[in-house]
């Protein structure tokens, strides 16, 4: 058991693999959002449901 | 074993719009259209499109549907037609499983909001369709009910997750069918198997009722034979009227094409049938033109860390108690999302705002934006990397969300179309996307494409032997 994750042995390999693909990754997006100096850009939670097309059935 | 790569035209009617319309009118029966479905069910059991069908059922429903019609009720656009519903999605007195062991067993009381309004319509349930477990996975090869296949070639995956609702609608099997999208989940499987698939916007039909995977972005919608189909069932999910300018044509509209993303490393046969695509529709007097999205290359990591996390808090319990009951990929990815660092999401939701204003301004330029759907056609099944590039192979799950993440991050919808195929007749898929509650400009879209082209009209021919199921 690792991290309390539940993984183990079995998978622990397959995980450590999976996240050293990911985690560089995300270098554009945080370059990205370092160009925001002024702005507190805020996370995304949801999108709110749009007016329907067409309106009412 | 290859399977079909036949280019059958249809045989009767072209699409549900055209059955439906056969049903009403008396040329045939919803019993006799259902039991026509059952048959390419049997016939395709093979290609492992459903978990369970429901046959006495269907054909009960079936049988009232006429005798409704025969007393002059009919209830809706969808009157008697056959569809299918992802096993994710809540159907009530029937096990709801989402292809997993941990929810197997588990019969909802009740049918999902969107399972209400296709039986109000007058839809004929006819089973639950095969999926990637808990629809985290793109290929639908699942430990716990069996292999899906694509019905072009069966050593090929139908993509997914809803790869199960896609190979029923291109076999037949149902005249359309409920998918969920997250990352692709409806749109990939569309482009693979050759039908027609919309990822409506964010939050214009509910969720209620379904397994979810990232709840930031989750959707369900239609699965069918053509871009009107595909109007009907979502004006059916969403109470909405109907399209009112679904023929007006594309004289006019103006088409963009992603500066240095819509047609960048993808496969020459996908390139070929987007261009064909948008060669097509600016002879129908549409106007193409460039579109910038200076930060449309972060899609994919933002896309996969949402992705990853919010499975991973959804199913943190069940992972911590009962880890041995999920398949070994899915099990995997669980347990990656759970360790990426808060900050990681963090910023993946924050950079979702920045490509969402993005995708906005360029969508004051032009009204639909052009992708592919996918830069690929159908890799082999057990395939874990694909070659978009001779020579390179990239991992598959990033590869297949390419295109996908664009929308699936910024809440708008987008319509998969098919718009060709490769040398060995494997279909293509291009991607249309629009403003968030601009499905009607998507459907007008394909609607004109899909009156010139037939694309969207061919069916796979059943092989000589389709494999048992284990």
């Amino acid at each position: 058991m690792v991290d309390g994750t539940g993984a183990d042995d079995d998978v622990e390999a397959e995980v450590r693999e999976l996240l050293a693909q990911w985690l560089p990754m995300a270098a554009a997006v945080d370059e990205r959002l370092a160009g925001e100096r002024f702005r507190a850009v805020a996370p995304v939670t949801a999108f709110p449901a749009p007016p329907r097309a067409g309106g009412p059935a | 074993m290859s399977g079909a790569g036949g280019a059958d035209g249809p045989v009767g009617p072209a699409d549900l719009v055209d059955v439906a319309a056969d049903i009403a009118a008396g040329r045939t029966t919803s019993r006799a259209v259902v039991e026509a479905s059952l048959d390419r069910a049997r016939e395709w059991a093979g290609a492992g499109a459903f978990t369970h069908v429901f046959a006495q059922d269907a054909v009960r429903a079936a049988e009232g549907m006429d005798l409704l019609l025969a007393a002059g009720h009919r209830l809706g656009p969808l009157h008697g037609v056959p569809v299918a519903v992802k096993d994710n999605i809540a159907v009530a007195g029937r096990p709801t499983a989402a292809g997993s062991a941990v929810l197997a067993g588990e019969v909802p009381a009740e049918d999902a909001p969107v399972v209400r309004a296709l039986r109000s319509a007058g839809a004929v349930v006819v089973g639950h369709t095969a999926m990637h477990e808990f629809a985290w996975g793109g290929t639908s090869d699942n430990p716990h009910t069996g292999t899906v296949r694509n019905p072009w070639d069966l050593t090929r995956t139908p993509a997914g997750s809803s790869g199960g609702s896609g190979v029923a609608v291109a076999v037949g099997a149902c005249w359309a069918a409920l998918g969920t999208d997250t990352g692709g989940s409806i749109r990939l499987p569309s482009a693979v198997n050759g039908v027609t698939g919309l990822r409506p916007t964010t939050g214009s039909i509910a969720v209620d009722g379904i397994v979810p995977l990232a709840w930031s972005m989750d959707t369900v919608g239609p699965m069918a034979r053509s871009a009107r189909d595909c109007a009907v069932l979502t004006a059916v999910l969403t109470g909405s009227a109907p399209s009112a300018r679904l023929h007006d044509g594309v004289d006019g509209l103006r088409l963009g094409v992603v500066d240095g993303y819509s047609l960048e490393h993808v496969q020459a046969p996908v390139a070929a049938g987007v261009t064909g695509l948008l060669d097509a529709l600016r002879g129908l007097g549409a106007l193409v033109r460039a579109v910038g999205l200076p930060d449309v290359e972060g899609n994919l990591s933002a896309q996969l860390t949402v992705e990853a996390a919010e499975p991973s808090a959804y199913h943190h319990r069940w992972l911590r108690e009962r880890p041995g009951d999920y398949g070994r990929d899915v099990r995997v990815l669980l347990e990656a999302g759970a360790r990426l660092p808060a900050t990681s999401y963090l910023q993946a939701q924050r950079y979702r705002a920045v490509l969402r204003e993005q995708l906005l301004r360029a969508l004051e330029d032009v009204d639909v934006v052009v992708t592919p759907t996918l830069p690929f056609t159908a890799t082999p099944v057990g395939a874990t990397h694909v070659e978009v590039e001779p020579g390179r192979p990239e991992p598959l799950l990033g590869a297949f969300m390419r295109f996908t993440g664009l929308p699936s991050l910024t809440g708008a919808p987008a319509l998969s179309v098919p718009c060709g195929t490769d040398a060995d007749g494997l279909p293509v898929g291009a991607q249309l996307i629009a403003r968030p509650g601009g499905e009607d400009v998507l459907f007008r879209t394909a609607a004109a494409f899909q009156a010139v082209t037939g694309h969207h009209l061919r069916r796979p021919a059943l092989p000589a032997a389709v494999p048992v199921p284990a």
